[in-house]
């Protein structure tokens, strides 16, 4: 079940890395560009400013008006789109790959010189308000636990801001701002591109120097590090959700750095998946749901925002949980600790553990089947860890995986390590009052 | 600037959808297998016609679909999950209004296993009381949840304004219905309806289509017929509601989720191409009129959109934005008149030709990963179309004119012809709305 990738990479003399997966089973191409900056790096009184920036990119270019840039990936009959997350933000095109040249040029204008206006940037940061609004504010827990729970589990401002952004942060944005971010971290030098899909490599590579090449080089940033001391003691907080109509409740401990300490951070993807894959045959739906009654449902994953081989070092495992009518998230927590102590006493059965690192396994291959979810996850492992080979690799290295291992990474998620936010309906605010 | 110094496009590759091997059962299921290179997976779908007139058809459905992975006459659910995770498979089941959906993912080599899985599955489920009484509990508590959001209340007071009686007025079970349903009713509803007749069976990955039909017929040929016709739903009512618009306030809401809605075309109809097209020009994609106004020049929101839902009873036109409260009535204008500009002016060339590229390329593209190709496939079969749908469409939208495209907005796009309803909070929006004409506040 290894599926390998024929990968070629470069660098242009600017500093662009450049990585291409030909794939020629579909007529299709993408073009990504991941520039290695997120929001753990935006200044603070700027929270949501990387994300912000994300949406000024769409806003035109030097040889492009506003708008532009959708109409010319859509008109050739493609889908576009960018995110922004803790430590890189990333745009991409799919197309049909006849359309190929035109998305690298569409890429590199905006690389070269994006139209930062005061105009475009009034009008983005209400979209941004809304966004948060139909994510946040408005839904019944609403990116419930990522918002709130790095504020708990960290302390740097880097690692604890919501990322989103505050509303006031997000008025007091300006042009300024805009451009010196722009100059600081979308430098050729900071960005991967990556090409996936319908293409000859070396017509490929003629067409990114045409257009990646004439851009100037400027100095790459450095990569600060954003590792805390570890804390002492459980840490709590209390969030109210004017919409949810039952509490919640989610904890997160600190992991392994998932890039220096790769053989330590693996075996807590399949801790995870142990506690809460997707089926009834996981521990915690056994224990919260079937065995207890105390959960409708529960997640258990790795990274922020289960993002777990595309994030960086601090991050987390989180366990998380809705409550039923009348449970408490004490009991609920108290459940959780008694399963990863089993873990951690017992180790996952050998049968159990092989059916977990198959069924991730196989997931992987699902979940890259696409060309641009593929392309996604080589260019976050090659930004990240400077191998998109390990998507390859990944399988392989999930089955050698033992319980041992599985079981000491379970005796760190303990009560004493674990950042809780319990999210409470408002009513619970009131009647408390 | 000039169009000149961005690239023009490569010659337009042809469609190519892959040959599909076809048999039939004796007891009436189709049996479909189609070879798609690529990752080592095959995806499996078995599609069940499940519409019904029955009052509180639609909750012992849903639960149906929540327990019928529950058991079986040989394994228990967590032994079936075991199964099906040591395959390194998943296999899930939904059900709308009109059909039951068995969606599965496995390894290439172990296909036949999971086939294995799913015939006992539909033959022998057992739903044990213990495990239904645990689920209904569970599922009305999750039907509370999903009706806190606005989006999903939304969707719900929309459909429930434009289908009225008819069974799609409901888009989702209430708790009180589902409470009331035994373990036995559903036995009942699984012998009636769970059966092969009208059902079809797709399976798309990396393997031989002979073989693959062969082994669906070794483990699907001795599953009994029903013997009974499939019930037709009646269909959509072919105008919106006239009369009052509906509110419905949701307290402390800093968003209003304004749904406009009406009767649109199936896919089969001669002139669905140019509403397809319509439907892209006015806010069926980021290039579109509606985004380009209240997102682009406005900021009042942040996903605009509009699209056509297709259903066995008939398709429905629904556009859709979640805007800040305080622009509630000026967004619903800018809605209101991007649909009046469509039904009274032809679309210039260039917003024609964008159009027809784009929905092209998302039809060549939607058939790009092996579950898009099982899933499109699969539903087009449900409606009585094929893969020959896909590769004819790029000519019948070559076709359209701007001429046709003003004829659909005349007769399906014009502000008259459509109704709206809004969520949010009353107390803050109702008064701006008025302007509009007269709304009912539930």
């Amino acid at each position: 079940m290894h599926r390998p990738h024929h990968l070629v990479r470069t660098r242009l003399a600017n500093g662009l890395r450049v990585l291409l997966a030909p794939d020629r089973t579909v007529p299709v191409v993408a073009v990504a560009v991941h520039y290695d900056v997120g929001m753990r790096s935006e200044p603070e009184g700027r929270t949501g400013f990387a994300h912000l920036f994300e949406h000024l990119m769409f806003q035109g270019s030097e040889l492009l008006p506003k708008l532009e840039h959708a109409h010319y990936v859509q008109a050739s009959g493609g889908v576009f789109n960018g995110s922004t997350h803790l430590d890189y933000t990333q745009y991409h095109n799919v197309l049909p790959s006849n359309a190929l040249e035109r998305a690298l040029f569409l890429e590199a204008d905006r690389m070269r010189a994006p139209d930062l206006n005061a105009e475009n940037l009034r009008v983005q940061i209400d979209v941004v308000k809304e966004e948060i609004r139909v994510n946040v504010t408005n839904k019944p827990y609403g990116c419930f636990p990522w918002v709130t729970l790095p504020g708990v589990l960290f302390d740097s401002f880097a690692n604890s801001h919501d990322g989103y952004g505050s509303f006031d942060d997000l008025d007091s944005a300006t042009v300024e701002d805009a451009r010196q971010f722009f100059d600081r971290y979308y430098a050729p030098a900071n960005a991967l591109l990556t090409l996936c899909g319908d293409f000859d490599a070396d017509e490929a590579l003629t067409m990114v120097e045409r257009h990646f090449g004439p851009i100037p080089f400027r100095p790459r940033p450095s990569r600060p590090d954003f590792a805390e001391p570890e804390f002492v003691g459980e840490r709590r907080a209390v969030r109210y959700d004017p919409h949810a109509p039952l509490p919640a409740v989610a904890a997160g401990w600190r992991v392994p750095d998932p890039v220096a300490e790769f053989d330590a951070y693996l075996p807590h993807l399949l801790l995870a998946d142990v506690m809460s894959d997707d089926g009834p045959a996981c521990r915690l739906h056994r224990r919260l749901v079937r065995q207890d009654g105390l959960a409708t449902s529960h997640r258990c994953y790795l990274g922020m925002l289960g993002d777990p081989l595309d994030t960086g070092h601090p991050t987390a495992l989180v366990s998380s949980a809705r409550l039923t009518p009348g449970a408490s998230a004490q009991q609920v927590l108290d459940a959780i600790a008694e399963e990863f102590a089993v873990v951690a006493r017992e180790g996952p059965a050998e049968r159990e553990l092989s059916r977990i690192a198959t069924r991730l396994s196989t997931r992987l291959l699902v979940e890259t089947d696409g060309v641009l979810a593929r392309t996604q996850a080589l260019a976050s492992l090659e930004l990240r860890h400077g191998r998109a080979e390990l998507l390859g690799e990944l399988p392989g290295l999930l089955t050698a995986v033992t319980a041992e291992q599985v079981a000491a990474a379970a005796a760190r998620i303990t009560p004493d390590r674990r950042a809780v936010v319990e999210l409470l309906p408002a009513s619970y605010q009131e009647k408390a009052a | 600037m000039t169009a000149s110094v961005v690239p023009g496009l490569r010659p337009w590759q042809e469609i190519v959808s892959p040959d599909v091997t076809e048999q039939r059962c004796a007891n009436g299921l189709r049996l479909l297998a189609l070879h798609r290179p690529g990752a080592p997976l095959t995806e499996i779908r078995l599609s069940i016609p499940f519409g019904s007139m029955a009052p509180g058809h639609l909750a012992r459905a849903w639960l149906l679909s929540e327990t019928v992975l529950a058991g079986t006459r040989a394994t228990g659910r967590i032994g079936l999950a075991e199964r099906i995770g040591e395959l390194g498979a998943s296999l899930r089941a939904e059900v709308d209004h009109d059909r039951l959906l068995f969606s599965g993912t496995v390894l290439a080599d172990r296909y036949e296993d999971l086939l294995a899985v799913l015939a006992e599955l539909v033959r022998d489920a057992t739903f044990p009381d213990r495990e239904v009484l645990a689920e209904r509990k569970r599922l009305a508590s999750r039907l509370t949840a999903a009706r806190s959001q606005a989006a999903v209340r939304a969707r719900e007071i929309l459909h429930r304004h434009l289908y009225g009686d008819h069974p799609y007025g409901a888009s989702m079970p209430t708790g009180a219905e589902v409470d009331a349903i035994s373990a036995e009713q559903l036995r009942a509803l699984h012998a009636e309806r769970v059966v092969p007749d009208h059902a079809v069976l797709v399976v798309v990955g990396l393997i031989d289509p002979d073989q693959a039909v062969g082994a669906m017929h070794r483990h699907f040929a001795d599953w009994r017929p029903g013997g009974l016709p499939v019930p037709d739903l009646p269909p959509l009512p072919d105008e919106a509601p006239a009369g009052a618009s509906r509110l419905f306030h949701r307290p402390g809401s800093v968003q209003s989720s304004i749904r406009i809605g009406g009767p649109a075309l199936r896919r089969d109809d001669p002139l669905f191409p140019a509403l397809h097209l319509a439907n892209l020009i006015y806010g069926g994609y980021f290039s579109s009129r509606l985004v380009a106004n209240i997102r682009e020049d406005k900021g009042y929101t942040y996903t605009p959109r509009s699209r056509i839902m297709h259903s066995a009873a008939g398709s429905t036109l629904v556009i859709e934005a979640d805007v800040a409260t305080d622009v509630t009535a000026p967004a619903l204008l800018e809605m209101w008149y991007e649909l009046g500009r469509l039904s009274t002016l032809r679309p210039s060339v260039q917003e024609l030709r964008d159009v027809r590229q784009y929905a092209a390329g998302n039809l060549a593209m939607s058939i790009a990963t092996r579950s898009g190709l099982a899933t499109t496939l699969v539903t087009l079969l449900g409606v009585g179309l094929d893969l020959d749908w896909i590769r004819r469409s790029p000519d019948l939208l070559a076709e359209v004119t701007a001429s046709d495209i003003y004829h659909v907005g005349v007769h399906l796009l014009a502000p008259k012809l459509l109704a709206a309803v809004v969520i949010g909070d009353a107390t803050r929006c109702e008064e701006p709305l008025q302007a509009f004409g007269p709304w009912v506040v539930e």
